[in-house]
């Protein structure tokens, strides 16, 4: 039924907001407009205790605009693995644009609800040379999807100085991982048949998302309730953007005691980017905290206060309005990030890290970047030996070039 | 423990608030010129620069110009008033 209901209200915000664009002409003598864009990065890292390596990756932006009302756009990921060269798809989806307040979308995009993932993910744009923690596919627990599947609907309107924006989504949503798994690298927690993934002998064993908390990896869907999300912005003044966004879905597995469980993620987002005179450079100061809530199930492994908070605030400063030429082009960057999980769940660990990092851009899309990372892990109640404390610290380089 | 951190957490965010208004009041950003009367190079400044190092005019051609602006009003929520006047001031430049 609820089904029926999302489907035929689409159909009719598509009927009424499609009177307009039938009257926009496509563009003259039958051009369409294309465009290859993109980024690549390689990245050097050395972790305390651990090997040092390089990584590398290459990510082309195909678009093509074909009228004034569509557009397609996706971005494909290349990245050397050691078993050989990974192609993922980081989102791939149609527009509809029929009206100046609503557009359609449709097929996989970054989600709407992680303002990091949408606007600053491309290595030329991220400030760090890694990702906060807490987004899928980035860290050791995922509290918020990076990419969804399913279909959105956004726009914005000006009031005034200010500018208002919407994006509601419906997408598979994430998946409760309930016991524990081993997973073959690019798969879900799940198979085709609902039950965990197991790796064959030979195949690449990787840590799977821990139990208690969510698999965002989209595919496969382990039920038929779709996750229902969007986010609403508002900028009262260009220099200033504040977002609330949500994300709720039925995440337990159809045929199994947790089938009912629900998450509900609210997330809070701020952005200040302004040129300061009196500084004589510019500022960027941004920030994301997600709180995520996990029904407590009545069977173990899951039957404690499932609620997890995580985050990050970032502060950025580039020189740009003295004269010398080299310091002009110097961005001094640092990012807290931190990820509290329940004290009860298997994997409890309080993660916090700093990161301090030192850019140089050559050009607006050509930066190095190198930073230094200090990660402190708490250990609440570790089995044997109580609360316990560990510190990491890595040291990470970056160039970076957009095209 | 707990109460402790979201304490913290909620210091972090009133801070946070309070830094930015203070910068708002002491930088005099907070424009009054409504949207629909800023010139297309002004809202190409604003909001390009509002997530990452603006590029050129003159590194696309038109019809390239015409697929970026569509694609970033997607993706950072512009409103169609602010893609056309940036459209424009792109192509008339490039």
């Amino acid at each position: 039924m609820k089904t029926v209901t999302v489907a035929a209200t689409v159909v009719l915000l598509l009927a009424l907001t499609g009177l307009q664009a039938q009257t926009t002409p496509v563009p003259a003598n039958g051009r369409t407009n294309f465009l290859l864009t993109g980024y690549s990065a390689t990245t050097f890292e050395k972790e305390e205790g651990s090997n040092s390596l390089f990584e590398t990756s290459f990510n082309p932006i195909f678009l093509w605009k074909p009228t004034e009302q569509f557009l397609f756009e996706s971005e494909v990921e290349f990245e050397i693995e050691e078993e050989g060269t990974d192609i993922g798809m980081e989102f791939g989806q149609i527009w509809y644009i029929p009206s100046d307040y609503i557009m359609f979308g449709f097929g996989k995009f970054l989600s709407p609800n992680n303002m990091f993932m949408e606007r600053l993910h491309p290595a030329w744009i991220n400030k760090l040379p890694d990702m906060p923690m807490g987004l899928s596919d980035h860290g050791p627990v995922p509290l918020l999807a990076s990419s969804q599947i399913g279909a959105q609907v956004r726009g914005a309107f000006p009031v005034g100085a200010s500018r208002i924006g919407y994006a509601f989504y419906v997408s598979h949503g994430p998946t409760l991982v309930a016991e524990e798994d081993t997973l073959a690298e690019g798969t879900g927690a799940l198979n085709k048949a609902g039950v965990p993934h197991v790796a064959q002998e030979g195949e690449e064993e990787e840590e799977g998302v821990p139990v208690g908390f969510l698999d965002f990896s989209n595919v496969p869907e382990n039920n038929s309730d779709k996750a229902i999300g969007g986010r609403v912005s508002f900028l009262p003044v260009p220099q200033l953007e504040i977002g609330y966004s949500f994300e709720t879905a039925n995440v337990g597995t159809p045929g199994t005691e947790f089938s009912d469980i629900r998450s509900l993620n609210n997330v809070v987002d701020f952005t200040y980017v302004n040129d300061i005179d009196p500084l004589k450079g510019h500022l960027d100061i941004r920030g994301q905290w997600v709180w995520l809530h996990i029904d407590r199930a009545d069977e173990p492994p899951l039957n404690y206060d499932n609620t997890s908070n995580g985050g990050f605030a970032q502060i950025a400063y580039m020189p740009s309005k003295v004269d010398n030429p080299f310091f002009k082009n110097l961005e001094f960057v640092f990012r807290f990030d931190r990820l509290d999980l329940p004290d009860e769940a298997e994997f409890n660990p309080e993660l916090t890290r700093y990161s301090f990092g030192l850019n140089y851009w050559f050009t607006p899309s050509s930066v190095l970047k190198l930073a230094f990372e200090a990660k402190k892990e708490d250990f609440p109640n570790e089995p044997e030996v109580g609360e316990s404390e560990e510190t990491e610290s890595k040291f990470v380089a970056q160039f970076s070039l957009g095209f | 423990m707990k109460s402790r951190k979201i304490k913290a957490v909620a210091l972090l965010s009133v801070a946070l608030m309070i830094l930015a208004l203070l910068l708002i009041l002491l930088t005099g950003c907070a424009s009054s010129v409504p949207i629909k009367e800023k010139p297309g190079a002004q809202l190409w400044g604003e909001n390009c620069g509002h997530c990452h190092n603006i590029r050129p005019p003159n590194s696309l051609t038109d019809g390239e110009w015409s697929a970026v602006v569509t694609h970033m009003r997607t993706r950072a929520n512009l409103s169609a008033v602010e893609a056309e006047k940036i459209l424009e001031f792109l192509q008339q430049s490039n």
